[in-house]
């Protein structure tokens, strides 16, 4: 069975390289190539030069894995269907849920290995001006690849029982409402606009939520804060549950599927 | 694709292509170069008293540049920059001893898991 979905992740994986899905990453790799030589000649000093490229080229890969988390996500079963190779690869003795496993690893070969690369060329660059290769960088980079991991299974399952653009939306309002920090909503519901029901209501879609903010962690390595190992495991466990269950939930719905 | 590198182009090189500042000193630095000149003919106590009056100004109006000044511009700051001030003064402790609440979240999402296979497994047999 592990070969099966092998072969499978392997197939998705070689359809993103037809799509020519990875000249996005090297467009975007090009760019955080040349942004610390950008940031540096605004800023005022090295410090300043290091954080704000850090902060900024960390931002934009966040967001890069994210928008690719709900794109690949979105359309890893639905393009089979629409373009009908789903049938002749269901009528092979490959169960459903392997077909879904199969999708799922390429979906995360694909995002884990681009925001690997992005990570790598941030670091580079900053080493390149600043002497001094950030390992952490790519610690948090990964963060990210965990919390749009999360998010891939999510709209997989969503695309499941939807359409594309619903399950997209689906997974936007996920992203959004699940990224919401505890302190965000006290501060902006609560204290400064004074209306508890509405926070009350973001608090109990939280807690059915993936909380997204838990892999947030770039202000550790823009303030060179210490990170602990203990958080980065536990973080990295929540997000493996967090996928497992999605993938249980899309198989359930995607075995009752009339195909 | 070609119309994307143009932009990349115009987004690197745009800062370098904007006018290098002239040879002639600026309007600023003119007024405080007239400053510094009229300094010099006051006597230190007189210098000292200005400096004094300019702090109470300043004090006064708020300005950044002094702790009053600056709390009071906290204080009347709009609510994004409030949070953001206080998010990073609490980041530190945001991610330490947090990960055994990460730990029971887990466990919660575990036994959904649990739950969904045997229920997966039963409705099979």
């Amino acid at each position: 069975m592990i070969l099966k979905i092998y072969y499978l992740s392997k197939l998705y994986l070689l359809e993103q390289i037809r799509r020519q899905v990875h000249l996005v990453t090297l467009f975007l790799a090009v760019i955080l190539l040349m942004l610390p030589a950008y940031v540096n000649s605004f800023s005022l000093g090295l410090s300043a030069f290091e954080r704000v490229a850090k902060d900024f080229g960390l931002t934009l890969i966040s967001f890069y894995a994210v928008a690719m988390a709900i794109f690949l996500g979105v359309t890893a079963v639905s393009s089979d269907l629409e373009r009908r190779t789903l049938y002749p690869l269901l009528a092979r003795p490959i169960p459903r849920w392997a077909y879904l496993m199969g999708k799922f690893v390429g979906v995360l070969v694909v995002l884990v290995s681009s925001v690997l690369v992005l990570s790598c060329c941030l670091m580079l660059s900053i080493a390149a001006l600043a002497k001094f290769a950030d390992g952490q960088l790519i610690v948090v980079a990964l963060c990210y690849a965990l919390e749009a991991s999360v998010l891939a299974a999510a709209c997989i399952f969503f695309s499941t029982f939807s359409s594309p653009p619903l399950a997209g939306v689906l997974g936007v309002f996920l992203y959004f409402v699940g990224g919401l920090s505890q302190s965000f909503i006290s501060f902006f519901l609560v204290e400064d606009r004074e209306s508890p029901a509405v926070a009350m209501l973001a608090r109990g879609l939280k807690m059915v939520m993936p909380h997204f903010d838990l892999f947030r962690v770039k202000n550790a390595v823009v303030y060179t804060l210490p990170l602990e190992p203990a958080y980065l495991l536990s973080i990295t466990g929540y997000a493996l549950a967090w996928m497992l269950l999605f993938v249980l939930l899309a198989e359930r719905v995607f075995a009752r599927k009339d195909l | 694709m070609r119309v994307l590198s143009l932009l990349l182009l115009v987004f690197l090189f745009g800062p370098a292509w904007a006018q290098p500042p002239s040879a002639s000193a600026s309007p600023a630095e003119h007024v405080h170069d007239e400053h510094c000149e009229h300094e010099h003919e006051l006597t230190e106590e007189e210098i000292l008293h200005r400096h004094h009056q300019h702090g109470q100004e300043e004090v006064e109006a708020g300005s950044e540049y002094t702790s009053a000044g600056l709390h009071a511009q906290v204080e009347n700051a709009p609510a994004l920059y409030k949070f953001m001030i206080r998010e990073s003064n609490s980041e530190p402790f945001r991610l330490k001893g947090q990960s055994v609440l990460v730990w029971r979240d887990t466990a919660v999402v575990c036994a959904l898991n649990l739950v969904i296979i045997f229920w997966f497994y039963r409705r099979r047999q």
